[in-house]
């Protein structure tokens, strides 16, 4: 029901900890240098292939970690089945959404 | 010294209530337990459970002052005056300070907290060497007092699904024991959304065992188990 085993779940989100982590330190460090101010420069930034690589899994991984945080506040709190449901369901479609939202954004540029 | 506790007789009462106790003369080195059974003696209505008077029933656990605790072994002068009793928080109450443990004693009997042989059985004891021996220490002690589990908040969310530190301290020392031939079973039995892993590592646990005993520990140990069982 709530997708994961209980150790997929956990190794899961300690794993894509480790990714997000390390990709944002990165990404920082990276704006920091390069200091980007107008469009031309963030969009020349962002369209390296190895960023945009790094930054899709990026998002796959957010999403990831994002919806066993979230999923675990839901197995904590909410208890008829029903609303539980329908919660977890809102809350993978509006991930989901996200994902394709980011992901456009990122071809676009 | 004054005793505020918490009171409560479904049969007659609507709602539970606070009660004041004033104990002259107390001496600072007496257990809370002496001090209860010396109200007790003036108001023979007051109910709690006790048995050992030792630490090692594990019988008498109470919130004293918000932290779950055995009467028997604390001493009054650790204690600020008043000192607010209440029962250990998350189950039923049954009557004052005694609660319905039903609900704790489930979880520790899903474990199934006995070793689970391999056919036949041998001409000799199963024998351990030292090492082995050595894997149970700090979780055989348990006394089943029930201070951890109804501490924890995920078993006060979840107490039917999350089996609670206790019950989980007494899974890790079947796993770890090396007589047990059933560690994969027990090992994939635990392997849900809840039973473990409801657990947030918040540590309420080791605060307040009174064996200081590690359920945390332990449950960190299972979940390594786990790990080095799927690769
Ligand atoms: S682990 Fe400690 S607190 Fe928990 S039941 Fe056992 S003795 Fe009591
Ligand atoms: S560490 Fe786990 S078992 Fe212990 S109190 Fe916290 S959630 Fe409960
Ligand atoms: S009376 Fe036995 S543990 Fe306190």
């Amino acid at each position: 029901m709530s997708g994961f085993s209980g150790m997929q779940a956990w190794l899961i989100q300690r794993f894509t900890a480790i990714y997000i982590a390390i990709v944002t330190v990165i990404l920082a460090m990276i704006i920091w240098l390069e200091k980007p101010t107008n469009f031309q420069q963030w969009s020349a930034l962002f369209s390296d292939p190895w960023m945009q690589t790094a930054l899709s899994i990026f998002i796959v991984t957010l999403l990831f970690h994002a919806w066993i945080g979230l999923r675990d506040i839901i197995l904590d709190y909410i208890h008829p089945i029903w609303i539980k449901m329908l919660v977890m369901t809102g809350i993978v479609l509006m991930l989901v959404a996200s994902g394709f939202w980011f992901l456009r954004a990122l071809l676009l540029v | 010294m004054k005793f505020n506790i918490y009171r409560y007789n479904p049969d007659t009462d609507k709602a539970p209530y606070v009660q004041t106790y004033e104990l002259k003369d107390v001496n600072p080195e007496m257990m809370l337990l002496e001090a209860l059974l010396t109200i007790k003696k003036m108001d023979t209505s007051l109910g709690f459970r006790k048995s050992c008077r030792e630490g090692v029933c594990g019988s008498d656990g109470m919130n004293v002052d918000g932290v779950n605790r055995l009467a028997c072994v604390t001493r009054l002068s650790e204690l600020k005056d008043p000192v607010e009793i209440r029962p250990l928080p998350g189950l039923p109450v049954i009557r004052d300070l005694i609660i319905d443990m039903e609900q704790f004693y489930k979880q520790y009997r899903a474990v199934k907290p006995y070793l689970i042989g391999l056919e036949p059985e041998p001409e000799v004891e199963r024998l351990q060497t030292p090492k082995q021996r050595e894997l149970l220490d700090g979780l055989y002690e348990c006394i089943l007092c029930g201070c951890c589990s109804t501490s924890c908040p995920s078993f006060w969310w979840n107490p039917d699904k999350f089996l609670g530190p206790a019950a989980l301290l007494q899974a890790s020392r079947f796993i770890e024991d090396s007589r047990d031939a059933a560690t994969v079973e027990r090992l994939d039995q635990l392997d849900d959304a809840y039973k473990l892993y409801r657990c947030h590592t918040i540590m309420n646990c080791v605060q307040v065992c009174p064996k200081d005993l590690n359920p945390t520990k332990a449950i960190g140990r299972i979940k390594e188990r786990m790990v080095q069982k799927k690769l």
